[in-house]
């Protein structure tokens, strides 16, 4: 496997402060690295450093073997993709209109409008799932389907680097495996998918890699059997973590106690 | 229907466009002259060819001179308030946006009753339109300080803010110095009316609409990108702090034209963009052009009846759009939380 993206040394600061302190992290290709943390450990600023929305104050962000920041807007926007925590619109949007917005970055300005686009926003429509939506206003839709349509403008953007920024919030738990799921049948096709997560049984489980936070700093990376170990978890969340093997994949499970609490006998 | 492609948007745009044809043509002869249905043709026609109209004289110079200029502004208006008032909703996302959101009508009402009092009437347009100018750059001077850049709800605050004074200072200045004749003539523009635009009324509307207006159209997908937010069109490759402040600026010049010559005509900016998306969606594309000539058609008619409703004396036709506007608004109101 070769990087996609390699972070050297990045600190972001915003407002004043620094939230990112020397972060380095390489992101594979055709892999899903999930970014754990507790709230405020800096996982959104990572990923949106990564699509080029925060400027590095020192260190930097390598994109496909060259600087993120040497690219333009459009020609990054045609290569990574980020879909945030929440997003929402007051515009009353059908899912396929939703899903066109993917198309931005790939309009050439001057050249009509091709049937390329549309062939474009129609694959990411089936393979988000959100074909049989695709009429429906997103104002209509569970939280679910709606995720649906928002991976679609995602995928219709055709990045080579996905940033998803904690895109399991609010949904059920067949919702958050079929998200999860659609990242893994993307990453098998070579494109690198970045996931900010707060469940760690659920990124044990579905992450080729994980990356831990903690207050703007990396703490530890890897594969989640070697990361996600109680020295690791207890001193990031302050919880006392107990960890299990699946009893068929052998993947981690995570259980937790608050970290002052007594073992009961 | 929502659904409706772009051979959709085309039939859809021809049909308004004949509508608005039609409308301007019989718009032209109702009115208190009681003119013949033909007289607008052969004024025109008489015009164009140099030929006698064979119309009465006075019937002529009303048309050429009165009733065309003021409907074609009408027309020019309507369509610059509703492409100003959706580009408005989509730049701040705000739903309740119009294209007075940034204290313009407030600033050019300051400059148009400076004039009037001074009793300059030529310099009219000019005044409100430096006036508008003056509180746009006050609101975006307020907006962006302390350097976070231009933030939609830091825009509205400041429009608000920047609103209230212009309207306190007009009020002053209309307490202090106005009288009469004056009074009625300055509270007629206030309330927005067209009963003055003549030709070269019709120049600033139509011209601003060409010059302004028309590149504005071509931003229709900047502004879809905006759908999701700023972070979300950042990732799609839009410069979102230097596509806002051009938007904001065009919109501005545009209404401020707008605005110069016909008062702050409320309602057309803030309504007709809601409607017209209700009807074709929120794809900019479909929108900016159909809603420009809906708003078009609208005050076409508006003003229409501002004028022939309570023949002989004439109404404001700020507030023919406000009254038409406020049930309107209320429904789409009502109709959208049903959804919700």
């Amino acid at each position: 496997m070769s990087a996609a993206a390699v972070v050297r040394g990045l600190s972001v600061r915003l407002g004043g402060s620094e939230v990112l302190h020397g972060i380095d992290l390489a992101i594979e290709q055709g892999a899903v690295t999930a970014l754990l943390g507790p709230n405020g450990a800096g996982k959104s600023t990572l990923v949106r450093a990564l699509a080029g929305l925060h400027a590095p104050s020192a260190g930097g962000i390598e994109l496909l073997g060259r600087p993120l920041g040497g690219y333009g807007r459009r020609e990054r926007a045609r290569l990574v993709a980020l879909l945030e925590q929440e997003s929402r619109s007051e515009l009353p949007l059908t899912v396929r209109e939703a899903a066109a917005l993917g198309r931005t970055p790939h309009h050439d300005r001057f050249a009509a409008p091709g049937t390329g686009h549309e062939a474009a926003v129609e694959a990411a429509l089936a393979r988000a799932g959100a074909a049989e939506l695709a009429d429906r206003p997103l104002d209509e839709l569970s939280g679910g389907q709606r995720q649906r349509a928002h991976l679609a403008r995602a995928l219709a953007q055709q990045p080579r680097l996905l940033l998803l920024d904690e895109p399991t919030n609010h949904l059920d738990v067949a919702a958050q495996l079929a998200t999860l799921r659609l990242a893994r049948e993307l990453a098998a096709e070579g494109v690198a998918v970045v996931a900010a997560l707060h469940d760690l049984t659920l990124a044990a489980a579905q992450a080729d890699a994980v990356a831990v936070l903690d207050r703007g700093r990396l703490v530890a990376s890897g594969a989640p059997a070697e990361v996600l170990v109680p020295a690791v978890i207890d001193p990031v969340w302050g919880v006392r973590a107990t960890v299990l093997a699946h009893p068929s994949t052998g993947r981690p499970i995570i259980a937790y106690e608050a970290a002052g609490t007594e073992e009961s006998s | 229907m929502r659904a409706a492609g772009r051979t959709g948007t085309v039939a859809l745009a021809i049909v308004l466009a004949v509508v608005l044809c039609a409308s301007l043509a019989v718009a032209s002869v109702l009115g208190t002259a009681g003119l013949p249905p033909t007289a607008v043709l052969d004024a025109v026609l008489a015009r164009l060819t140099g030929a006698a109209s064979g119309l009465d004289p006075l019937d002529e110079a009303i048309v050429w001179q009165l009733r065309l200029p003021r409907i074609l502004t009408a027309a020019a208006v309507g369509a610059g308030l509703a492409l100003a008032g959706a580009v408005m909703q989509a730049v701040t996302r705000n739903r309740l946006a119009d294209p007075y959101l940034l204290g313009l009508s407030s600033g050019a009402s300051v400059g148009a009753v400076g004039v009037l009092l001074l009793g300059v009437g030529l310099l009219l347009p000019v005044a409100a339109f430096a006036g508008a100018l003056a509180a746009l750059a006050l609101t975006l001077v307020i907006a962006s300080a302390g350097g976070r850049g231009l933030e939609p709800g830091r825009m509205i605050l400041a429009g608000v803010a920047v609103s209230a004074f212009g309207s306190a200072l007009t009020s002053l200045v209309i307490f202090w110095t106005a009288t009469g004749d004056s009074y009625r003539e300055i509270v007629s523009w206030l309330l927005g009316s067209l009963a003055g635009a003549r030709w070269p009324a019709v120049a600033i509307a139509a011209g601003a609409l060409l010059v302004v207006g028309l590149p504005l159209l071509r931003s229709a997908r900047t502004l879809d990108a905006f759908a999701f937010g700023d972070t979300a069109a950042a990732a799609l490759g839009v410069p979102v702090v230097r596509t806002r402040w051009l938007l904001m600026v065009a919109t501005a010049l545009l209404t401020g034209a707008m605005v110069s010559v016909s008062g702050a005509i409320g309602f057309i900016g803030l309504v007709v963009p809601h409607a017209v998306r209700l009807v074709v969606g929120a794809r900019h594309r479909r929108l900016l052009p159909l809603a420009a000539l809906t708003g078009a058609i609208v005050l076409v008619w508006a003003d229409t009846a501002a004028r022939t409703l309570l023949d002989p004396r004439e109404l404001p036709v700020g507030i023919v759009t406000a009254v038409l506007g406020t049930p309107v608004f209320v429904a789409l109101l009502l109709r959208r939380r049903g959804r919700a």
